[in-house]
């Protein structure tokens, strides 16, 4: 029956290798033996496998006193506690690997990769219950106000980098700035749902998950670009954020601008906003320098220029965003976050300048 | 209990003595509102008396009213959130300032309502590299106003618990000013959880064991002081001027006699992960000595306490629990009456339960007989020995006999090396020259022969009580002894220097994970997807299917075999398969056979192939619908040796063992999953190659060794040469071999990356207009980057490898082969001896030189064993 069954299947399988020489029924070759007996016959019961392979050191209860006479006394599972991490990764690397300097020997080559699994929940369930973050409570929103959030933030292209140092402002409209802390460039924007604190899930420390779709990002060459010089020697000079402040609707970041040396000659304000262009709010930043012990001046911006009338000089960046400098403010440089200036940015733009004053 | 104390203490003459901890500490728990977790990294009060708590989520926390009646009720409102991280904090003239990652933050309330709108950036000069063992913790503030700060160590490459040191700074401990400015203060620390300052500015830190690190320690600071971690000395000045980077394995120069002691070295069993601690200054409200301490501890859920005293210009001292059964306790704070809140936290470390918030404790009213203090004593002439003085609460009973049967005392030291902690070493059980009560009961001396310098002691004393009968609720004591009161000075270390174990080996090396990243990439298939199965409960001859990435199943349209894109001959395949009901499937192994898949267990596990047919020698499958393991081990035939299906594991269990087959065809060729008969799921595809090609042709080595001159570096990362291997480290970089006019050549190195690392090897290397350019063969486990291990860059052109073939820190064998043709040039990509990979590229590079890089920062890449065949 048993064969039959096993020809039967073959001879449906037009994939599996051809009996080349059938074999006769029941005549099966000689390595082969009787159907084991039910002693074999194994699932993977955690609990078993680590009676099995734990308990002699760890103990039946987990409380880590086993039989063996260790040098140093193995862990009790029932207190928690693990140096390298109570997840299921971290419990599964000792398990593999074991854990050097001690009595715990790597089961890598012994155990399969679910039985691994399955000792590294079953002790797991031996300590006490740990905070456990459940999907979407690492989720932060920006409700009625800004939200300005420090941490990691993944590469957002290929030739990227990580910035572990990244400074995230959140809008309740869904737009997402995305800034290096230290030199207060501005890398993407986005728009949607705001971070997931993915790090909340394990030990801390990992990426923050950025949630919106990417709607702007730097190019390689204004990813490094420093928006304020010194006016005399023309060095570069560094914007390092000191300062975050919520004001109302926006959001304001101060500024030290400091040369190679790390020394500060002056500072300034990154104004986040956004300018109302036929009821789309269009992302508008706001960059004002200004030197104390030396004289700053903005660098050029390479890009195709524009003298838009007589008090404004536009730029259409290479990032497709459009560049505004003030001839009463040289200072200050206006990004606006369009692809090109139109006539009713034009006339918005024009409209919020009339209405400052 | 506490209140019958109370009460009995109220109207009876003699006072009531606790007989437990719980009778002498009661604990108060925080009821926290929904959404408020409080994983505590910090905590301080405003001069109000509200209490402000930071946390490990990036959050700070309002409590108010925290001396209250009602403290589990109390207020909580949210000040704060968006921190990247938040274990330290500090209150000072009501400004409230909190330790990220990142940088030393003020936080601040300009508007008024109660919720924090402007961040101030105190202080930020130190790195982060990423890695997530970098924690920054803090942060107490001198009298002069300086904040005191420690970095963690990253962990990483080569072995995982080994401490890095990839950013400035990480493994020390930092003095901010108030002006901003940061002062690398003292070095080799680990992972310095604890940061104190006590009211002599004397600053204390803790430390949590691991490499180098024996048990948990607590230090005394001092300027310039290296605590023996080594790899943070990758920062010092003489390690930056000559290049020198510390070793993984062996100790610095500063070993012997360049380390700073710990003033107490906590017992591992009373401290696995130690917190922060507190020097009592209540005048006694919380039962302990002005100026003794409270330390935290996370795993065994408790508070110790701690005294120290200065012996021969050396802090020391003793240690001892306090209340235990608490929770996580991560942070400790006291209030000027002499509560101690405790914050909680474990997440990803494991500890005691509760797992977070906040907890109150408080002395009652209860007497309690307990530790008092303990000092080194002199040298005695009488007995001619060291010993020690315990102090007691209250006098001992008059019934208990100070005897060398009750009160033992063990001496012990630790190592110092690489690996994770130490056990106790020299474990004595020490003579006791003398042991007696002083004339009032309240002071116990023990003394011996053999209490000598750079060891710890610990004292047990049996069966002592009050008069009253209340039980010595702690009757066992840790001493730390790094000098004696008297005598030469030792230059030893309770932590010595000892000949470091090996290292060990990988379980991961050599291993294709075929369907790992891009589950699809390394096979020819059709109607094969990638999903989450499970076994549909109204049908079990069918799966259900959902959106996920946890199975490769045949659910397609006229599915085909899954066949592997590269050809292998002798191997290890790892693979874990799921059938229905009435399904067959089947691995087929190269020219060998095919290992059949039947959900029944009689039949699991057979093989056909080549006129040879064998059942499986044990019922090992489990049930359909339930994933199962399998592990097959063969030989592909060669002219001179028959084919072998060594061994098969079915759910762990050998089901077929040693089977030849005389007739199977020769050469290497793919390996085919298949379904015969319905629908069968497949995951986590591995296979080991157990063979490598031949070696023919004329190989040329590169010996680094003996050329590192000639090697040229370009960029921003470094390489430097240790034990034969090259070590690259980010940011974006390149490192040139001696090597030029490479035509039509095969080169060949052992190449491993770190978790988040990009590297790659260029062949026919050349200077271009973004770096050195050429065919860049990538190395890349786990950079979230299309390009995994195995892909090519040219220019423009590019072939990827979406799967992650090659785990992370894990050595693999990369062979790279590039030859000119009528099409253009060819590059063929081998891992561990398997086509991954091939590109045809039509402007074929000139020939040129070869040439290594790095991505970015945190990336560790080393390559061995770079040999090249023209």
């Amino acid at each position: 029956m048993t064969l039959k069954r096993l020809l039967l299947a073959a001879s449906a399988a037009a994939t599996l290798v051809a009996l080349a020489q059938p074999k006769g029924a029941g005549e099966l070759p000689a390595r082969d033996q009787a159907p084991s007996t039910p002693e074999t016959a194994l699932t993977l019961d955690d609990k078993a496998l680590y009676m099995e392979h734990c308990a002699s050191c760890h103990g039946e209860s987990g409380d880590g006193k086993g039989n063996e006479e260790l040098e140093r006394p193995a862990r009790s599972f029932l207190l928690g506690g693990y140096s390298y991490g109570n997840t299921q990764k971290a419990v599964r690397r000792s398990v593999i690997h074991g854990i050097p300097g001690t009595p715990m020997p790597a089961f890598g080559a012994t155990l399969g990769t679910d039985e691994i699994n399955a000792v590294a929940d079953y002790v797991i369930s031996l300590g006490p219950p740990g905070t456990i973050v459940q999907p979407g409570e690492s989720v932060l929103v920006v409700e009625d106000r800004p939200v300005v959030v420090k941490g990691m933030m993944p590469a957002y292209e290929q030739g990227a980098f990580r910035e572990p140092r990244s400074l995230i402002v959140g809008f309740p409209s869904g737009t997402t700035f995305q800034f290096r802390a230290e030199d207060s460039r501005l890398l993407t924007v986005r728009q949607g749902e705001f971070l997931d604190r993915r790090d909340w899930g394990g030990r801390g420390g990992s990426e923050l998950q950025p949630l919106g779709t990417l709607t702007w990002k730097a190019s390689r060459a204004s990813r490094d670009f420093t928006e304020f010089v010194d006016a005399e020697s023309g060095q570069g000079l560094r914007r390092k954020v000191r300062r975050t402040e919520i004001k109302g609707d926006d959001v304001w970041l101060h500024f030290d601008l400091l040369d190679e040396g790390g020394t500060r000659v002056g500072g300034g304000q990154e104004f986040l906003s956004f300018l109302m262009v036929n009821d789309i709010p269009v992302p508008m930043r706001a960059i004002l320098g200004s030197g104390e012990s030396r004289a700053v001046k903005l660098r050029e911006l390479p890009g195709r220029e524009s003298r838009a009338n007589d008090s404004v000089d536009v730029t259409t960046t290479s990032d497709g965003l459009v560049a505004c400098v003030l001839d009463d403010a040289p200072n200050m440089r206006i990004y606006l976050h369009a692809p090109a200036w139109t006539p009713s940015l034009a006339a918005a733009f024009d409209a919020s300048l009339r209405k400052k004053d | 209990m506490i209140t019958l104390a109370i009460c009995s203490a109220l109207f009876a003459q003699d006072p009531v003595f606790a007989a437990s901890e719980a009778d002498a500490y009661t604990l108060e728990y925080l009821k926290t509102p929904d959404g408020c977790v409080l994983e505590v990294g910090g905590m301080d009060f405003l001069s109000d008396g509200r209490l402000v708590v930071s946390t490990r989520r990036g959050q700070v926390w309002i409590v108010e009213d925290a001396l209250g009646t009602d403290f589990e009720n109390a207020k909580v409102t949210l000040f704060h959130e968006g921190l990247w991280e938040g274990l330290g904090l500090n209150v000072k003239n009501d400004e409230i300032h909190v330790i990220q990652r990142g940088e030393i933050s003020k936080l601040l309330d300009t508007d008024g309502d109660g919720r924090c709108d402007v961040i101030e950036t105190v202080a930020s000069d130190w790195g982060v590299s990423g890695h997530y063992h970098e924690f920054a913790f803090g942060l107490p503030r001198d009298s002069e106003g300086n904040w005191w700060m420690g970095l963690n160590v990253s962990f990483g490459d080569p072995e995982w618990w080994h401490g890095r040191s990839t950013a400035p700074y990480r493994g020390w401990v930092l003095r901010v000013s108030p002006d901003g400015t940061v002062t690398p203060w003292a070095s080799g620390v680990r992972s310095p959880n604890g940061v104190a300052v006590d009211s002599q500015d004397r600053v204390f830190v803790t430390d949590n064991q691991g490499d180098w690190v024996a048990s948990s320690p607590i230090y005394h600071i001092q300027k310039d002081g290296f605590y023996g971690h080594p790899k943070s000395l990758n920062w010092t000045e003489d390690y930056r001027s000559t290049g020198k980077l510390a070793h993984d394995e062996i100790p610095p120069a500063q070993a012997a006699t360049g380390r700073t002691t710990p003033a107490i070295w906590i017992p591992y069993q009373w401290s696995r992960s130690t917190g922060n601690l507190l020097e009592d200054r209540s005048g006694g409200a919380f039962g302990l000595e002005d100026g003794q301490f409270v330390v935290a501890e996370l795993t065994n859920g408790m508070i110790l306490r701690a005294g120290f005293e200065e012996v021969q210009g050396q802090l020391q001292g003793w240690v001892a629990p306090l209340r235990q059964e608490i929770g996580s306790v991560n942070r400790v704070l006291q209030a000027p009456d002499g509560t101690v809140f405790c914050g909680l936290t474990n997440r990803g470390w494991g500890g005691r339960a509760p797992a977070d918030g906040l907890v109150r404790v408080r002395r009652t009213a209860a007497e309690a007989m307990d530790l008092a203090g303990m000092t080194l004593l002199d040298f005695d002439e009488e007995t001619e020995s060291f010993g020690f003085e315990i102090a007691f609460t209250h006098p001992v009973h008059a019934d208990w006999a100070p005897t060398a049967e009750r009160v033992k005392m063990i001496s012990y030291d630790y190592d110092y090396w690489w690996e994770y902690g130490s056990p106790e070493r020299h474990v004595t059980e020490l003579e006791l020259t003398d042991v007696q009560l002083s004339e009032d009961r309240t002071r116990l001396t023990v003394r011996s022969f053999d209490i000598f310098p750079a060891t710890c002691v610990r004292i047990t004393m049996d069966g002592i009580q009050a008069s009253s009968g209340a039980p010595l609720l702690h009757p066992e004591v840790s001493y730390t002894i790094n000098q004696l009161p008297s005598g030469a000075l030792t230059n030893a270390y309770v932590s010595k220097v000892v000949p470091p174990p090996p290292s060990r080996g990988e379980t991961d090396a050599g291993v294709l994970r075929l369907s790992w990243g891009d589950a699809l990439g390394q096979f020819e298939a059709a109607g094969w997807e990638l999903v989450d199965a499970s076994l549909d409960p109204e049908d079990g001859q069918r799966f259900k299917t959902s959106v996920g990435n946890g199975a490769l199943v045949n659910i397609g349209a006229d599915a085909t075999d899954l066949v592997t894109r590269g050809s292998f001959g002798d191997a290890h395949v790892h693979v874990e398969f799921m059938l229905p009901e009435d399904s067959t499937s089947g691995v087929k192994l190269g020219n060998l056979g095919s290992l059949n898949l039947f959900p029944d267990a009689e039949l699991c596990g057979s093989f056909m192939g080549n006129g040879v047919a064998v059942g499986p020698t044990a019922k090992a499958f489990g049930e359909a619908g339930a994933w199962c393991p399998l592990d097959i081990y063969y030989r592909a035939a060669t002219e001179e040796s028959p084919g072998f299906l060594d061994r098969v594991e079915l759910n762990g269990v050998t089901v077929i063992e040693g089977l030849e087959v005389p007739n199977a065809g020769t050469g290497r060729a793919p390996i085919r999953f298949v379904g015969t008969k319905g629908a069968v799921a497949f995951r986590n595809i591995q296979v080991k190659p157990l063979d490598r090609p031949a070696d023919a042709g004329e190989w040329e080595f590169l010996d680094a060794g003996a050329s590192w001159d000639d090697w040229e570096l370009v960029g921003d990362c470094n390489f430097e040469l240790e034990n034969e291997e090259l070590i690259g480290k980010g940011a974006l970089g390149w490192l040139w071999a001696p090597v030029e006019d490479l035509g039509d050549a095969t080169v060949r190195a052992r190449v491993k990356i770190n978790a988040n690392g990009a590297g790659a090897l260029i062949v026919r290397a050349a200077d271009g207009d973004d770096g050195v350019e050429g065919y860049e063969v990538r190395v890349n486990a786990s950079f979230p980057d299309a390009a995994m291990t195995g892909s090519v860059r040219a220019g423009e052109t590019s072939a990827e490898v979406g799967s992650e073939l090659i785990a992370a820190d894990t050595w693999a064998d990369l062979e790279v082969d590039v030859r000119d043709g009528e099409q253009g040039t060819t590059v063929t990509v081998y891992l561990n001896g398997v086509l991954v990979n091939q590109m045809v590229h039509a402007d074929g590079f000139e020939p040129g030189g070869l040439a290594l890089r790095c991505d970015h920062d945190g990336t560790v890449f080393k390559i061995q064993n770079i040999r090249v065949r023209r």
